[in-house]
């Protein structure tokens, strides 16, 4: 028998694909900060919803964020990029760092922040225009004028977005005509062609189907690198699925934050441990 | 669903401890039936492993189904990671004790009280361990788990002065050679059913502290 053909069979295998991560680790380690969280605390009116956040978040990683309802995790989110701001009773206390200015510094234009950090909502919002128009309202309002450079935002926002196929040849209809998950997509497009840095996810699947749902999460995985994102969820194997780094969140403390593999294996913390198994929460 | 899963859980951990019992039950009925020689008793541990075979795959098959349903996560993911490879040591077990029993029928009168008493020594060792990684399991004690390690290779002594005790006897007893070979035989599947139990307490600590120690020295082991 030809011992050798076999063992030349296995070893095409196992190079012929994923060649490249077979000797990487699983999960890799924090990386460069790209947003940092020093003593950062959010109150409404007296209450103190996010208590003193010490964290920093990785450039061109994945990191969810989770914890139970009312335990800070949203508002947090929504304090990247300053959405609080039309909430009259917040304020704020503490830095959060991005670029090495404090997003919370009067100098800051809260417009331009918010293209370089962009978001998408939990419920798909996409303005009543048609799809070539939700695209390019971002760049519109940036000032770019001219067709052809909008035509090429628009192909590649909605390519990177993974949903030109399906709007190429309908890019003047009513984006409300499309179906959750498209709209969704859409969403993700219309925060992409503003060129943002960094991608906030508000729950952008819990009005989804599994189908939309996993279309999103590869989407999620394609974008990872290219964007810091960071994402809340409800949904623990979601987090588990599309996240480098996981942060666990209750009654606005910052409970536990590490690698997701770590925090879904071996959880340091008992809280956590008891959160992520159904045993609280 | 938090219930559901705690209650499968649950469920699959009696299971997996009523297939321990069973198990430790034919090993300690193998080596009873190997020190008395006893060949009827040597048949009723060949025909219990029918049973051993059955819920091993039915445990597997309902871990699976956690697995599969409720996707856990953390203490809960390594209980099952734990109770799928601590069914296969158990499995394994059980076929060693099939491999004493059938040993048993090969074998006449043991000759000489030095090898016999080496045997005894090297089986009690062999079910010491077994009973303690499964305490260790049931008491969910990592610490206990982890002194038995340390006692497995005393384990590598007794089989090297059960094989001189066989050598001598084969020059003192020439005659009962299908005997000597079914003492071997013996002695190997009893430092197999240790090594197995080594197996389960490694799952014990990874199940609890979420480390694999499974190739760490000593000192190492101590420290995590």
């Amino acid at each position: 028998m030809d011992t050798n053909a076999s063992t030349d069979t296995i070893k095409m295998k196992a190079m012929s694909q994923f060649s490249d991560d077979l000797d990487q680790p699983a999960d890799i380690g924090p990386g460069e900060a790209h947003v940092s969280a020093r003593d950062f605390s959010v109150f409404y009116g007296d209450f103190e919803a996010v208590k003193k956040l010490n964290a920093d978040f990785a450039k061109g990683r994945v990191t969810a964020i989770i914890g139970p309802s009312g335990c800070g995790k949203s508002t947090f989110l929504r304090s990247i990029n300053r959405m609080n701001d039309l909430i009259p009773v917040a304020s704020t206390g503490g830095q959060l760092i991005f670029d090495k200015l404090n997003i919370y510094d009067p100098r800051i234009d809260v417009v331009s922040l918010r293209c370089r950090i962009g978001m998408v909502f939990q419920k798909p919002n996409p303005f009543p225009k048609s799809i070539y128009d939700n695209v390019a309202y971002g760049p519109r309002l940036q000032g770019i004028k001219k067709r052809a450079q909008l035509d090429d935002i628009v192909e590649k926002s909605l390519r990177r977005a993974a949903i030109w196929k399906e709007s190429k040849d309908r890019l003047k209809e009513n984006a409300l005509g499309m179906s959750g998950g498209q709209q969704q997509r859409l969403c993700i497009a219309r925060a992409l062609a503003v060129q943002p840095e960094i991608l906030l996810m508000d729950e952008p699947t819990s009005a989804l189907d599994p189908k939309s749902t996993s279309r999103i999460e590869d989407l999620i995985a394609e974008l990872r690198g290219g964007y810091t994102i960071i994402i809340v969820t409800h949904n623990m194997q979601q987090a588990a699925r599309v996240s480098d780094q996981t942060a666990f969140m209750y009654e606005g403390d910052l409970i536990e934050f590490g690698s997701t593999r770590k925090l879904f294996t071996n959880p340091t913390e008992k809280q956590t441990e008891e959160y992520i198994t159904g045993r609280f929460g | 669903m938090a219930k559901i899963i705690h209650y499968e859980l649950n469920r699959l951990e009696r299971r997996l401890l009523r297939m321990a019992a069973l198990v430790e039950e034919s090993v300690l009925k193998a080596v009873r039936c190997c020190h008395d020689v006893d060949k009827d008793m040597a048949d009723d541990v060949i025909a219990s492993d029918i049973e051993l075979d059955r819920q091993e795959v039915f445990i597997e098959e309902e871990a699976l189904k956690v697995l599969a349903l409720y996707q856990p996560v953390a203490g809960d993911l390594r209980f099952i990671v734990a109770v799928l490879k601590i069914n296969g040591d158990l499995e394994r077990i059980g076929d060693l004790a099939v491999t004493i029993a059938k040993s048993v029928k090969h074998m006449g009168e043991i000759p000489g009280v030095v090898l016999s008493e080496s045997l005894d020594t090297i089986a009690d060792h062999a079910v010491r361990l077994l009973r303690g990684s499964l305490d260790a399991f049931t008491k969910q004690d990592a610490a206990s788990a982890k002194q038995l390690l340390a006692k497995a290779p005393e384990l590598a002594a007794m089989h090297r002065g059960v094989i001189n005790d066989v050598s001598q006897a084969f020059k003192d007893h020439p005659g009962s050679m299908e005997t000597l070979i079914s003492v071997l035989l013996v002695c190997r599947a009893l430092e197999r059913v240790a090594d197995h139990a080594g197996n389960i307490a490694e799952d014990v600590v990874y199940m609890l502290q979420g480390t694999i120690i499974r190739h760490m020295d000593e000192r190492e082991i101590e420290r995590s």
